[in-house]
């Protein structure tokens, strides 16, 4: 089986081999830093995003079942969606399960508003704004209506509507205004039978029923730093959503070889995080999510530069292992 | 809680602006006004603390209080709008664009009165320097989530310690951040919540 036959199997809760792996973004000098380590080369060419076949021995080096292709120019600058069509149609060749990640309507206007002044417009203006975001949606409804590229498995919808502390917003704007939107999107996604997923950082608790009203399949992040309890998820809402990431990125930063401040965060708990605890965070995770399926091994927000490759290949290798 | 308090506390933003007009004609002080005004601000944090607003009534609220003091101005003398808020330059250092908690701190510190210029994103440290010679503040805070930009931080800090060199202004750097992180770039302290930041303004600026 490869890495499209799992995420499928996850998705639709069917029997695998294994559970699947993915990241949600994997940063282009990451890859060329874990890279160099591993192969001891130091001329890989600039810029590293035009380094295809690197990227995709690093996919495999890991282990990863998925990759995230993203959009390379934002629908709010040219109107259209822009993917690199070559590397899609290589992921694919490779055995990889392909997601596109579209910013979605609510990400889409906070970068066109900016965030204070979008912010701004809900709380005065919550209906205007409300018919915005339903011009935007119908947009990439039409989008993903029309065909996506050859190669493309699956959809990830990126929309970050929270912070730690919750939604940005009322859960009653996003049940009103924004629920239509991604109901619409993800009716569009089944007409061509594409899973797709919702990607949200932070706590999201207050809204898991409406995103679950909205059809998606599955959900990216489950963030723990914001309070976001997997196993609670995955009891009330796991044979809804394929639930995806939920290791802390704070477990993987660096302990003086890419970091010379120990980690970068003065939570107690964050900086005594080292090896042990990392596995033991693993550990926990497969032991609730991995037995029922529906569940994708990875990060929450994705691998960045700054992460300790060492971490990372510890991280994957351990997981390969269970 | 007086009429005026009440209305903003609600983001009940014409009459809020019509009890202001009222205010003035009728010969309240600026200064009485302005403090009805901030104890309404309180109420709004307030809220949301308690989960009854959402961040975008906090930066509505903001908003709402811009307008107010905007109304209040002309009859403020120059000692006086120096004691209504504190000035602070904002903004997130150079090679990295995390805004959010940013944007949200800064909604706070305009609810407690601050007079916040927030520069933005990716800002070079020359820049902060200019627009705190231009603004005379007296608190610049940084922010940064990448480690990557630690240098940056430091960079900033160091230009701004070149330029001050009575050491009048107070820096304080947020985001993913510690004491460790606080000591390398030599900023005077650290936080990596919003509401603490707003105290340590607070109480830098002498109204704690």
């Amino acid at each position: 089986m490869n890495g499209i036959g799992r995420v499928y199997a996850a998705i639709n809760r069917l029997p695998s081999d294994r559970f699947p792996r993915g990241e949600l973004v994997v940063d282009k000098q990451f890859i060329k830093e874990f890279m160099k380590k591993e192969t001891k080369r130091d001329n890989y060419p600039e810029p590293v995003e035009e380094d295809l076949e690197m990227e995709i021995e690093f996919y495999h080096r890991l282990g990863l079942d998925l990759v995230c292709v993203h959009d390379t120019e934002p629908m709010h600058h040219s109107g259209d969606l822009c993917f690199k069509l070559d590397y899609i149609r290589r992921f694919n060749a490779e055995g990889f399960f392909v997601f596109l990640v579209l910013n979605g309507v609510f990400q889409t206007l906070v970068n066109q508003a900016g965030f204070t002044n979008f912010m701004k417009n809900i709380a005065r203006w919550p209906q205007q704004v409300g018919e915005e975001l339903q011009k935007l949606s119908q947009k990439i409804s039409e989008h993903i209506r029309k065909g996506l590229p050859d190669g493309v498995h699956g959809i990830i919808i990126a929309d970050d509507i929270a912070f730690n502390r919750g939604t940005y917003v009322a859960p009653e704007f996003i049940q009103k205004y924004l629920l239509p939107c991604w109901q619409n999107q993800v009716n569009s996604a089944r007409e061509q039978r594409i899973p797709v997923f919702l990607h949200s950082d932070g706590n999201i608790n207050a809204v898991l029923p409406i995103i679950v009203e909205a059809g998606f399949d599955g959900l990216q992040c489950i963030e723990p730093a914001a309070g976001m309890n997997f196993k609670e998820v995955k009891q009330k809402y796991g044979k809804y959503l394929c639930l995806m990431g939920n290791i802390d990125p704070a477990l993987l930063y660096g302990n003086g070889a890419n970091n010379s401040f120990g980690c970068a965060s003065d939570d107690p708990h964050v900086q005594k995080h080292n090896f042990p605890e990392l596995a033991r965070a693993v550990n926990e995770l497969i032991a609730m999510a991995a037995p029922d399926g529906g569940f994708i091994f990875g990060t929450c927000s994705g691998l960045h530069a700054g992460l300790s490759t060492e971490k990372v290949k510890f991280m994957y290798e351990l997981v390969r292992n269970i | 809680m007086t009429s005026l308090t009440q209305a903003i506390s609600d983001l009940n933003e014409n009459l809020a602006m019509e009890l202001v007009k009222h205010r003035l004609e009728s010969g309240y002080k600026p200064l009485d006004i302005v403090e009805e005004c901030r104890n309404g601000m309180i109420a709004v944090g307030e809220r949301y603390s308690r989960g009854e607003y959402f961040l975008g009534d906090l930066v509505l609220s903001a908003e709402i209080f811009h307008e107010l003091m905007q109304l209040l101005a002309p009859g403020f003398r120059d000692d006086e709008v120096k004691k209504v808020s504190g000035r602070i330059v904002f903004g997130t250092v150079e090679g990295d664009i995390h805004d959010i908690g940013k944007n949200i701190t800064i909604a706070l510190l305009r609810c407690y009165g601050f007079e916040v210029y927030d520069l933005g994103v990716n800002v070079p440290s020359d820049k902060f320097v200019g627009c705190l010679k231009e603004t005379d503040a007296n608190i610049l805070c940084l922010s940064s989530l990448l480690s990557s930009c630690f240098d940056s931080l430091k960079r900033t800090v160091q230009q701004v310690r070149l330029f001050d060199k009575q050491g009048k202004i107070k820096i304080l750097i947020g985001g993913l951040v510690n004491e460790k992180v606080c000591e390398y770039t030599g900023a005077d302290y650290w936080v990596t919540d919003a509401r603490k930041g707003i105290t340590i303004c607070q109480q830098w600026n002498g109204v704690l």
